[in-house]
């Protein structure tokens, strides 16, 4: 930890979109085109530090795929600046693309009518992967994605989950020092993505690798990320590690006390604490993390107390009212 | 270039295996190519019964010219037709993957599928010419350049698939403009002479693909000194990397401009 590996500088990036005038064809075809600018990406400046790993968050359209784009060079930002591992990924492609592995969820990288090993033997040459690290790769993915029973098989034939497990590791076959995985298990059901999750925990505890992950899915990238980066309508709204971010919006929990009789007393509300009694619970919510030691103490000096809970908000939650927060 | 051959070998033994897969569509395939020649040739013949010569060519030179470019033609369609697919990867989406690996994505297009059809079209090339070869008793010497000439062809046709292809990063509809590699060869097949000045001026300057056949004609049938068939690799080296840097500007295009 400690080196930045990609730092991003003021970028922005438009795009240049044709409107589509009223009119018939004819009319169309030889009026004068109309085009309006939008705002990809607006101004955005963020650096990551090798190791990471690193979620990327944001609505459909909130400009994901756009930095996603300009980070591994395939597009060109309109302002601004944009350094992998101390290189311009556009304008130095094929060094910086010895350096990283790509999954885009909805697109396959493996040739449809081969199996994933005779893809993975083309990549090996591709990227001119020494022999001894190519076994080694494939013997460990192999094992960790329980691939034996499919790795024969013509990708045409593989289910979603099964698919995208050799995507995946078809991305790090050549032990990447960044790793970007734009939504990769979009569709797949929870064991696909249990198993995506283990492989991705295994290959951090070993291995130096920073991955950049976008995902619809937040719980996913919380239990994986050590960063979230927020973005909406083309804006960073929030950077920051996970576990400060959680700290930040834990601060109202809510505690569940099941009381045996019906005598309660000494809590007091303060700040804003809200007390609910409802047939032998009482509930306090929206209380501080400082509070809870507190409560829960007086509670039980003075109750008969069955069951406690402590309910903190969920992930999901926390980002939702982020992004509702706003700038 | 190492890495390239190998890549190059990898792919082909690739193309190989998938035509275990699809056994049935490749013989048909090369059927069908083959039929299509035969009716043209056919008709070739069959002209030639009534005429002495087509302006100033017999049969058996106008053969020549033809089995020239075909062979040249051929090659290219066999191993690099598919820089003119690069119009339904970008529609498709599917050309971003070859932007994130460490070689270039020109070669990657190239190398990502081959046309076994194609068979076909350089078999019946090779039985052309040398049918042309031996009625005209073609001294054996000129066997030393025919390897060039027909691998100048070849990458005149790619030079000329190449620059088509970079339309496609322009305009986000999928254009066939690419397609026009294959009828630019019903033209290139015969001698250039016997087309208007327009056409002339189009293939040896605009897609010099004229030149590939027609000097070697030349030089045996019109006694212009051998030396010019130098021109031909030339012609062929410089037209393909012009190309390729028309290329690469149309993609800093499509890097500016997405999709």
């Amino acid at each position: 930890m400690g080196n930045e590996i990609i730092t991003v500088n003021r970028l922005s990036k438009q795009y240049h979109v044709r409107i589509i005038t009223e009119g018939n064809i004819i009319k169309r075809i030889f009026s004068k085109k109309k085009y309006k600018e939008i705002d990809a990406l607006n101004d955005v400046s963020f650096s990551i530090q090798e190791g990471q790993y690193v979620g990327v968050i944001g609505n459909n359209g909130a400009g994901k795929s756009t930095l996603i784009k300009l980070l591994t060079g395939i597009l060109y930002p309109t302002a601004g600046q944009v350094s992998v591992m101390g290189r311009d990924p556009f304008n130095d492609r094929i060094k910086n693309n010895r350096n990283i592995g790509v999954v885009f969820g909805q697109k396959t990288q493996l040739k449809w009518d081969l199996s994933p090993l005779e893809s993975y033997d083309l990549l090996k040459t591709i990227y001119g992967i020494d022999d001894e690290t190519y076994k080694e790769n494939i013997k460990k993915f192999v094992g960790l994605f329980e691939m034996e029973d499919f790795i024969n098989n013509p990708v045409r034939s593989l289910s979603l989950g099964q698919r995208m497990k050799c995507e995946i590791a078809a991305a790090f076959l050549h032990n990447p020092s960044i790793v970007f995985l734009d939504e990769p298990t979009i569709g797949l059901d929870v064991f696909s993505k249990d198993s995506i999750l283990r492989f991705l925990r295994s290959i951090k505890e070993e291995s130096n690798v920073t991955l950049i992950l976008t995902t619809h899915d937040l719980e996913e990238m919380n239990s994986i990320c050590d960063r979230l980066i927020i973005i909406d309508k083309g804006r960073i709204i929030e950077e920051d590690t996970i576990e400060h971010f959680t700290e930040r919006f834990t601060c109202s929990k809510s505690i569940v006390f099941c009381i045996e009789g019906d005598i309660w007393k000494d809590i007091n509300p303060i700040d804003n604490e809200v007390l609910i009694v409802d047939n032998g619970k009482v509930i306090v919510s929206n209380v501080r993390k400082e509070r809870v030691n507190e409560i829960i103490s007086l509670m039980l000096a003075n109750n008969t107390i069955n069951d406690v809970q402590i309910i903190e908000p969920n992930f999901t939650e926390m980002v939702k009212k982020r992004i509702n927060e706003g700038d | 270039m190492k890495k390239r051959l190998l890549y190059f070998c990898k792919s082909f033994k690739i193309n190989f295996d998938e035509l275990e897969i699809y056994d049935k569509d490749f013989i048909f395939g090369v059927l069908g190519v083959l039929v299509e020649y035969l009716s043209g040739l056919l008709m070739m013949f069959f002209i030639y019964d009534f005429v002495e010569d087509i302006n100033g060519w017999s049969l058996d030179q106008v053969l020549f010219f033809y089995g020239l470019n075909l062979v040249g033609y051929s090659l290219w369609s066999c191993f690099f037709i598919n820089t003119i697919t690069l119009p339904y990867y970008i529609q498709r989406g599917e050309f971003d993957r070859f932007l994130v690996r460490p070689e270039s994505p020109l070669f990657q297009i190239m190398m990502d599928s081959f046309d076994d059809d194609s068979w076909g079209e350089l078999v019946t090339g090779l039985i052309i010419l040398c049918y042309s070869w031996i009625r005209l008793r073609i001294p054996p010497i000129y066997f030393l350049a025919l390897p060039i000439i027909v691998v100048s062809g070849c990458l005149i046709y790619l030079g000329i698939s190449i620059i088509l292809s970079t339309f496609s990063f322009f305009t986000i509809a999928q254009a066939d403009v690419a397609n026009i590699t294959m009828e630019v060869k019903e033209f290139a097949k015969y001698p250039l002479t016997i087309y208007p000045k327009v056409l002339q001026i189009i293939f040896t300057v605009v897609f010099p693909i004229g030149i590939v056949a027609f000097i070697p004609g030349m030089v045996l049938f019109r006694q212009i000194p051998w030396q010019l068939l130098l021109v031909i690799p030339l012609v062929a080296i410089v037209f393909f990397v012009l190309s390729t840097r028309v290329w690469y500007l149309g993609l800093k295009h499509y890097g500016g401009t997405g999709t």
